[in-house]
C-alpha cells in the first residue's frame, strides 16, 4: 500500500492518521503531516498507525526524528493502532518509554484530553503562584 | 538436504532498491505458509529479513538496481533459516555505537542505526560470513519458541 499522512489539527490534541508503508520513502509526507500537526503548538500530537502495515528501521528513525522535536517543543508524541508486534518493537528500541502507546484514537483521546486537562490546571495554578 | 537436515524452499533475488526489503519479508513469509512457523514468531522473522535486505540494499550495493540481493529459505525439523547475501564488504557498525534512543533524542547519535538490533532481537539467530565476494546474513528461526531451556 502507498504511504500516505494526514494531520487533524485544532484544539489540544492533533492526530496524524498515517497509511501504507513506514519507510524511508514516507519521509517527505510524514514530515509535512507532522509541520501541519505541530505548527499549532498542540499540548499532544497522536500518530494514528492503524492503517499501517510496514515499518522498518528508516521508519523508525523518521519517528525519533519527530520525538527529538516534539520533545524540544514541549509537545507530547502518543501513538495507536499499532499491531501487538510493533508494539513489541517499539520497546524494543524503548520509543515506549518516551511516546504514550494506546489501542486506538478513541482511547488515546480521552486519556491525553484528561492529562491535558490536569497540566493546563497546574500551568494555571503556577501562573497564578499557587 | 544439507548436513543439518536443511532443505530448500525457495530461492530468489530482488533488486537493490527502495521497498525491496518489504517485498523480499513478504515472498518469505509467503514460502514459509504451511510450515510450523506462523503468527508473531513469523512476523519477527520477516521483520529481521526485512533489516538484513535493507542493509544489503544499502550498504552492500549501495541502492544500485542492477546488483541483485539473494535469498535462500530453508527448513529442517525443528527451525526456518533465512539466508540474505550481497556483493559488498559487510556491515560493522563503529565501537561503540550500539543504538540508544536517548543519545539519538539528545542529538548525539543519528536517528538511524536500528536494523543490526531488530535482526537480533526478532530472530533466534543471527550469524554472518563473508566468502567468495559475497557477504551473508543468516536469520533462524525455531518453530517453537524456547522458554527457559524446555
Amino acid at each position: 500500500m502507498v504511504f500516505e499522512a494526514n494531520a487533524s489539527v485544532g484544539g489540544p490534541l492533533a492526530v496524524i492518521n498515517l497509511s501504507g508503508r513506514v519507510d524511508g520513502e514516507a519521509e517527505a509526507g510524514l514530515v509535512a503531516a507532522y509541520d501541519r500537526a505541530s505548527a499549532g503548538s498542540p499540548l499532544a500530537i497522536l500518530i494514528d498507525f492503524s492503517r499501517v502495515d510496514f515499518i522498518n528501521s528508516k521508519g523508525l528513525a523518521l519517528i525519533v526524528v519527530l520525538l527529538r522535536d516534539s520533545s524540544r517543543r514541549g509537545i507530547r508524541l502518543a501513538a495507536c493502532g499499532l499491531t501487538q508486534h510493533y508494539i513489541d518493537i517499539f520497546e524494543v528500541t524503548r520509543l515506549t518509554e518516551h511516546v504514550d502507546v494506546y489501542p486506538d484514537v478513541e482511547r488515546a483521546r480521552a486519556a491525553l484530553l484528561s492529562s491535558a486537562g490536569s497540566s493546563s490546571g497546574r500551568a494555571r495554578a503556577e501562573r497564578l503562584g499557587a | 538436504m544439507g548436513a543439518e537436515g536443511w532443505s530448500s524452499l525457495a530461492a530468489f533475488e530482488v533488486p537493490s532498491r527502495p521497498g525491496s526489503d518489504r517485498s523480499a519479508a513478504e515472498r518469505v513469509g509467503e514460502c514459509l505458509q504451511g510450515t510450523p512457523l506462523t503468527g508473531e514468531r513469523l512476523e519477527r522473522l520477516k521483520t529481521g529479513v526485512a533489516e538484513a535486505v535493507l542493509n544489503a540494499v544499502e550498504h552492500g550495493h549501495q541502492n544500485r538496481p542492477e546488483l541483485p540481493v539473494r535469498i535462500l529459505v530453508e527448513v529442517n525439523a525443528s527451525s526456518a533459516r533465512v539466508s540474505v547475501s550481497d556483493q559488498g564488504g559487510g556491515f560493522t557498525p563503529p565501537a561503540g555505537e550500539a543504538p540508544d534512543l536517548a543519545a539519538k533524542l539528545a542529538g548525539k547519535q543519528t536517528s538511524r542505526g536500528w536494523g543490526l538490533l531488530l535482526m537480533g532481537e526478532m530472530a533466534d539467530e543471527v550469524r554472518t560470513r563473508l566468502e567468495a565476494g559475497r557477504y551473508t546474513v543468516e536469520l533462524v528461526m525455531r518453530f517453537r519458541e524456547v522458554v527457559d531451556g524446555i
